[in-house]
Order: structure tokens, then C-alpha cells, then sequence
């Protein structure tokens, strides 16, 4: 016995897929958990532009003319959080710098709490809430740091 | 006998600003020496450029070190941006860019044509695959002569970015693992505070949407890096 395959079956499977690559991600429906990472990037005016491959994900960016005076990026470290919801969890920076991160919640996009210490760990440098696509890459920096300066770049996905 | 209508408004104001020198700066003091009208419009000079001086300098004191230094940052931004501008605009066309400039008119039929050809290519086989007699197009071939196919590996699943980050939690080291690659960046800020300190959301347009940059400011514990 022959099985008949209907001729748009594989144009099916193929486009069926591409669309979900396609479509906008969300966070998955009231994430209780995100897992989160933190990328501590040095910039500085000197080098030859060279972005390493750990920092790839965030190459648009630092190619972008809001870091156009910076010519040598490097990855100083990466912290991994991970949140549960509404309870706050904080790591520290070799640079010195806390950083505290919160999941607020997560329906369609995740909605996150972040907190930025001096590296004297006396004062707020930044605190803020904000919403964002499951994935999304977030940053936040610009103080100075062995003669550049210095950025963190968020990324958590909701689970 | 010297005339204060000797000296033009432009000569007083060079004299006033320093711009004249050896003979002409010594013409014009002889004609001020016998003109108290223009002697009293250059104290008025004095008096303005000590007014708004003073008044800039007050209005420069109250903005911080660090907003200066932003605004440093932007000029070389903004130069380094010029300059990258430039050099693009000079470089010679690449190979690529001078074949993509060849077939530039016919692009959009060329595309089509050769996604017809995949969709065929994908197509035919599958439509031929309960008759073995039916052997037209490229996927021409005799089954009964070839081995059977292998069957087809279990469809791959796309990789969502939670089981990317999952994977990466298990490599080592922690330095080395790559991120998943965000699809969308767009985020909404509800609520800011800078902590007393100067800052500034700034936003980066991209193929991903827009990635927000909030730029805090904080001075490194040793000397300023650009004295003003």
C-alpha cells in the first residue's frame, strides 16, 4: 500500500517553522522563574575594534555610533541569576559594582527590577523597572574603569 | 588734529579684543588719547564682556564635572561617526558590491525564480514518491534501483532561548559561554531614579529592534580622566 503525501505537506513544514522562528519572542505565560545573565563589558578608546566572540551577541551594539569613540571591548566577567518572583537577588562585580535583580513578573514580556551600586557600594547608581521580550539584552553602564568605561549587559529569559 | 571719527567701529573693536598690533595699535591709542567718547565705549566693552563672563562662568559652575565629560563623549562620537562616514563614502566597491550593483534591476525576479527552483527541488520528490514510474523533473530517478532511503532523522526542534541558556549553565567555563542570541531587545522603562547622579537613557536601533542603554555616571576613585 502507497501513502499519498499531499504536495503542500512539505512546503508545510517548511514554512510552518520559519514563521515561529519569525514571530516576536514572549516570555512564556506568567514566568514564576527567569534565569538571568550578566555580561561586564570594558570598553576603552584604544584597539583595533576586534569585538571577542563572547561578545558577539552584542556586536550591533557596540558598533553602533553610541560607542563609536571605543575601538577595544573586553568581557571582564559573566554572572548568572536566577530569579524567582518578587524576591530580589543580588551579585557582586569584580569590578566592585552590585547589581540586584528582580522579576516583577512575566505575562507577555518579562518585567524586571534592576539596581545598579557604586563599586563603593555606597550609593545607587541607577534603579529602575522595565519590561521586556523574553531574551532581550538591556544595558546599563558608562562609569569609568581603567581608563574606559564600563557596561553590563542584561539578558534573562522567563521560565 | 585727530577726529574720533577716525577710528572706525571696527578698529575699536580689534584694539578692544588685542587683534592689532605694532603701528595700527599705536594709531588708534594716539586717536583714543583724544577721543573720551570712544575711550567711554571701551569701558562699556569692559563692562559687558566682565558681566557675561562672570555670568558663564556661575552657570558653568553649577554643571557637574561628569556632565562636561558626557558631553566630551558625544563630540568624540560624533566626530569618530563623521570620520567612519567619510571613510565609507571614499572606500573603493567591494566584488560583491559591484556584482549586487550588476544585477541590481533584476534582483527581485532572480530571487523569485530561484526560490521556485528550491520549492521544485523540494517539491517533486515527494509528489513522485508513490509512483516510481513518475520520474520527471529533478528528481528524476529509479527506486526500484536504489537503495531504499534512509529514514528521515527525527525532526530537529527550533532552540528557544531558555534551552540555549540551559545548555550554556552546563558548559564550562562561565567566561566562555555564549549567550543565546536575543530575537527582540525592545524594552519599555516604567519607572527610573538615577540616585542622585547624572544619567541619561539612550536607545540603539538594530536589526532586533531597539536596545536601550542607560548610562550612569560615576567617577573612578582616582583623578578625573579629562581635565577640563
Amino acid at each position: 500500500m502507497s501513502l499519498a503525501i499531499p504536495a503542500w505537506l512539505p512546503l508545510a513544514t517548511l514554512l510552518v517553522p520559519a514563521a515561529a522562528m519569525t514571530a516576536p519572542a514572549v516570555a512564556r505565560a506568567d514566568a514564576k522563574n527567569a534565569d538571568c545573565k550578566v555580561h561586564a563589558v570594558h570598553v576603552v578608546k584604544e584597539g583595533d575594534g576586534t569585538i571577542p566572540k563572547t561578545l558577539k551577541f552584542i556586536e550591533e551594539e557596540l558598533r553602533s555610533d553610541q560607542f563609536a569613540a571605543y575601538k577595544g571591548f573586553r568581557l571582564l566577567e559573566v554572572k548568572s541569576l536566577k530569579l524567582a518572583l518578587k524576591k530580589p537577588a543580588n551579585t557582586s562585580m569584580k569590578t566592585g559594582h552590585k547589581l540586584g535583580l528582580s522579576l516583577l513578573g512575566g505575562d507577555k514580556r518579562l518585567k524586571l527590577h534592576a539596581q545598579l551600586t557604586d563599586r563603593k557600594g555606597s550609593g545607587s547608581l541607577v534603579n529602575l523597572d522595565y519590561t521586556i521580550d523574553n531574551g532581550g539584552v538591556f544595558m546599563i553602564g558608562g562609569s569609568k574603569y581603567k581608563g574606559g568605561r564600563l557596561f553590563f549587559a542584561i539578558q534573562c529569559v522567563g521560565r | 588734529m585727530t577726529s574720533s571719527t577716525d577710528i572706525t567701529p571696527e578698529d575699536l573693536h580689534a584694539y578692544f579684543d588685542g587683534e592689532l598690533t605694532g603701528e595700527a595699535r599705536a594709531r588708534v591709542e594716539a586717536m583714543l588719547a583724544e577721543a573720551p567718547e570712544q575711550q567711554a565705549q571701551l569701558d562699556d566693552f569692559a563692562f559687558m564682556r566682565g558681566a557675561i563672563s562672570s555670568s558663564l562662568e556661575e552657570a558653568a559652575a553649577e554643571v557637574p564635572q561628569a556632565r562636561f565629560e558626557q558631553v566630551w563623549d558625544q563630540i568624540d562620537r560624533e566626530i569618530d561617526r563623521e570620520a567612519r562616514l567619510q571613510q565609507a563614502a571614499d572606500s573603493e566597491p567591494g566584488v560583491w558590491e559591484r556584482v549586487g550593483a550588476l544585477f541590481r534591476g533584476v534582483r527581485g525576479p532572480l530571487l523569485a525564480a530561484g526560490a521556485a527552483a528550491v520549492a521544485l527541488i523540494v517539491i517533486r520528490p515527494w509528489e513522485g514518491g508513490s509512483d516510481p514510474a513518475n520520474t520527471g523533473g529533478m528528481a528524476a530517478s529509479n527506486p526500484a534501483s536504489e537503495p531504499a532511503p534512509k529514514p528521515a532523522p527525527p525532526p530537529t526542534a527550533v532552540p528557544t532561548p531558555q534551552d540555549q541558556l540551559a545548555q550554556n549553565a552546563d558548559s564550562a567555563p562561565r567566561e566562555a559561554e555564549p549567550l543565546p542570541d536575543p530575537e527582540r531587545n525592545d524594552a519599555d522603562i516604567q519607572r527610573i531614579e538615577f540616585g542622585g547622579r547624572t544619567g541619561r537613557v539612550s536607545q540603539i536601533e538594530g536589526t532586533r529592534g531597539t536596545t536601550t542603554v542607560i548610562w550612569v555616571t560615576e567617577e573612578e576613585p582616582s583623578e578625573s580622566e579629562r581635565p577640563l
